[in-house]
């Protein structure tokens, strides 16, 4: 396949390039479909107070 | 090093206008810092094509590019699994399966660095400060090896000698950290990430032409098989379109476990647990922007590390159709339907005649060829190996060559038949992988692209050098000294001490072969100690509610210690470098010494994870809750 002697290593060229279609897939799918997350989820602007060990 | 040739005026323009557009993207970075969520986190508010861009630039390091590339340009395609599993591992599981948890439990509470996440999720000040200390400890080491390599380009780049440059090129890069924080460092990365991609895909689109054509390139490619040196096949090498042997036991697997056991699932399981590139989850506004950033990231990865790879590969085909002509005796045929030989490489002295050249090694010197007289006669083998009376080893060079089919043998007086042929890439390139992907440049493309590698690489290294002062900065600052001390002025002064340190280190190691040699390995140390020591307590967290305090600082400690016994005792080269042992304590049990620490330390961390956890107490329901975002029962 592809002119690569061994199947294991013509794979291995495959599923780069399967690997990244399947995030670029991924991307197009999820991420469009995906709503913004509900806000409470959402990072804090900004902060410094430490909330650190409770 | 890296010989890339006389700079002009328009190239040295080409690199200040590099310079100044990186200059202007740290102070856009500055410009939009305006609190310690900005300068640690890029406000939350990353975009996901900075995301995506930034967080391979960082993975992606010149070494990725030069050292890895010239691998495969000694080993072979099989590489192509590493660039697998950095596409899957590195980028979907890592973006899909670690980043949205990673970013809600980041925002959750509140954590600014990878250590804080660890330790604000177990409630553990000692896990935050000792993952902080080994960046602070290691990190600069790796950043070391990272400034090295962008330093010979500088050097060159700007005709500057190599401690001044050393310097100017640490401090550049540590202005922008310093000013413009983790925004700085990843506008930085993007324009350095698009530059990257860019010269890689002209670069593979050379590659494949110069071949003839992606089938045909690879199909050639195979029929060199019969080239690979000895040494190599003594390990399991076979053929630059095949895997190595596989097995267990025997020396001749070797390859196999470097190429999948080492390479593939060390470095590439090994990247989801490296706090510099788990902290980018952090610096999103929410899950869907790093959904959108999976795709761009893929296609970036499989751009850089796929290029790399298959030009290194595929550059023992150029070099044996066009590279440079040696002259010698055939000393054994490889396989005579495609005219490939070992020869005894000869030259000629226009005064002594023919003479023998021979690798010559002397004690306290670099390893040297040199020519012996005269010439052996026909009949004889190659130069055999000597040691002289004053130490020094000389034995024939000999290497495989493809004979040039139109260049008939020229006949010497003493019956030697002196043929012409070239040779693959490592012979090519004097031996040293690392000059492979360099020399190929400069021999098989234009001049134009050259500079544009060039820069390229110059982005590699800033983007990758960029976020480890980053990262040590804010290990230090935020972790290990610890919060609420300075706010983000303490992690600037991180980013002092980090870039101080690198530089230190980088200007130390030329003078020292043992620090260059430790430099050398430093990524490798760098990313076996992360992966072991962080991995089940990071996944674990973000997964496991039952995984306790105790079992997350267990874990880390017996990662870490195994990593580092495994590193300093079994693993060569490594424990050789290090220089507790003299040789692997299981030297004489192949293929342990060639086994990566991380499929030895990872289980058993991940073991007294959970042994630990399930032996303790379950953490406090109120504080799980609030660790996943979750509403809490008790107002």
């Amino acid at each position: 396949m592809l002119g690569i002697e061994d199947p294991w290593v013509a794979a291995a060229y495959v599923l780069c390039v399967a690997a990244a279609a399947l995030c670029v897939l991924y991307s197009l799918f999820v991420g469009r479909a995906s709503d913004e997350e509900s806000p409470s989820s959402r990072a804090p602007e900004s902060s410094e107070a430490p909330r650190n060990n409770p | 090093m890296h010989a890339l040739g006389e700079i002009s005026i328009g190239e040295l323009a080409a690199v200040l206008i590099y310079l100044f557009i990186t200059a202007y993207l740290g102070w856009l970075g500055y410009q939009g810092t305006k609190n310690s969520t900005d300068y640690m986190v890029a406000g939350r508010k990353a975009h996901p094509t900075v995301v995506a861009l930034s967080y391979a630039a960082t993975f992606i390091s010149t070494s990725a590019i030069v050292g890895f590339g010239g691998a495969a340009g000694m080993f072979g395609m099989s590489l192509l699994w590493l660039c697998f599993a950095n596409i899957l591992i590195g980028i979907f599981v890592a973006f899909v399966w670690l980043g949205r948890p990673t970013r809600r439990m980041g925002a959750a509470l509140d954590a600014h660095t990878f250590p804080e996440l660890l330790g604000r999720r177990f409630q553990s000040r000692f896990l935050q400060a000792f993952a902080g200390l080994i960046i602070v400890l290691f990190m600069p080491l790796y950043g070391t090896a990272v400034l090295i390599g962008g330093t010979e380009f500088f050097s060159q780049a700007l005709g500057l000698e190599y401690g001044a440059a050393l310097f100017i090129f640490a401090a550049l890069v540590a202005a922008y950290v310093f000013f413009g924080g983790l925004k700085g460092v990843m506008y930085t990365d993007a324009f350095q990430g698009a530059l990257m991609c860019l010269a890689m895909i002209v670069l593979l689109l050379f590659t494949y032409k110069l071949a003839g054509g992606v089938v045909e390139g690879h199909r050639a490619l195979g029929e060199l098989k019969a080239l690979v040196p000895a040494s190599l096949q003594a390990i399991g090498h076979r053929g630059w379109t095949a895997m190595p042997e596989f097995g267990f036991g025997s020396p001749k697997y070797n390859l196999w476990w470097i190429i999948v056991g080492s390479l593939t699932l060390g470095v590439g399981v090994g990247v989801l647990a490296q706090p510099q590139m788990a902290v980018r989850f952090l610096t999103v506004r929410s899950g869907r922007e790093l959904d959108r950033a999976v795709g761009l990231g893929g296609v970036f990865v499989l751009l850089l590390v796929g290029t790399s790879y298959v030009t290194g590969a595929l550059s023992n085909l150029y070099f044996i159709r066009h590279g440079p002509v040696f002259e010698g005796r055939v000393v054994k045929t490889l396989d005579a339907a495609r005219g490939q030989a070992l020869i005894q490489v000869m030259e000629k002295d226009p005064e002594r005649g023919w003479a023998d050249m021979a690798r010559v090694s002397r004690p306290g010197a670099k390893p040297a060829t040199e020519p012996v007289f005269p010439a052996a006669a026909a009949g004889k083998g190659p130069l055999p190996k000597e040691k002289l009376p004053d130490g020094t080893v000389r034995e024939g060079l000999v290497i495989p060559a493809a004979l040039i089919k139109d260049s008939p043998p020229t006949k010497l007086e003493n019956g030697v038949q002196v043929v012409q042929g070239r040779t693959i890439s490592l012979f090519a390139a004097k031996g040293l992988s690392d000059r492979i992907i360099p020399l190929y440049i400069t021999t098989a493309l234009p001049k134009w692209f050259g500079m544009l590698f060039m820069l390229s690489l110059l982005a590699a290294a800033m983007s990758t050098l960029s976020s480890q002062f980053h990262t040590v900065g804010a290990a230090l600052g935020r972790d290990v000294v610890g919060p609420g001390r300075g706010g983000f002025l303490l992690v600037r002064l991180g980013v002092l001490v980090a870039f101080l340190a690198a530089a230190g280190i980088g200007y130390y190691a030329r003078t020292s072969p043992m620090a260059v040699s430790v430099v050398a390995r430093a990524t490798a140390i760098f990313f076996g100690l992360c992966a072991s020591a962080f991995l089940p307590t990071f996944v674990g967290g973000l997964f496991w509610r039952r995984m306790t305090r105790a079992g997350a600082i267990s874990s880390t400690l017996v990662g870490f210690l195994v990593t580092a016994l495994w590193l300093l005792l079994v693993k060569t080269p490594e424990c050789r470098v290090l220089g507790l042992v003299s040789d692997s304590l299981l030297a004489g049990h192949p293929n342990w010494p060639v086994v990566d620490p991380l499929l030895v330390a990872l289980p058993l961390s991940a073991l007294t994870a959970v042994l630990v956890s399930l032996a303790g107490k379950p953490m406090d329901p109120a504080h799980l809750a609030r660790c996943f975002g979750e509403e809490t029962a008790n107002p």
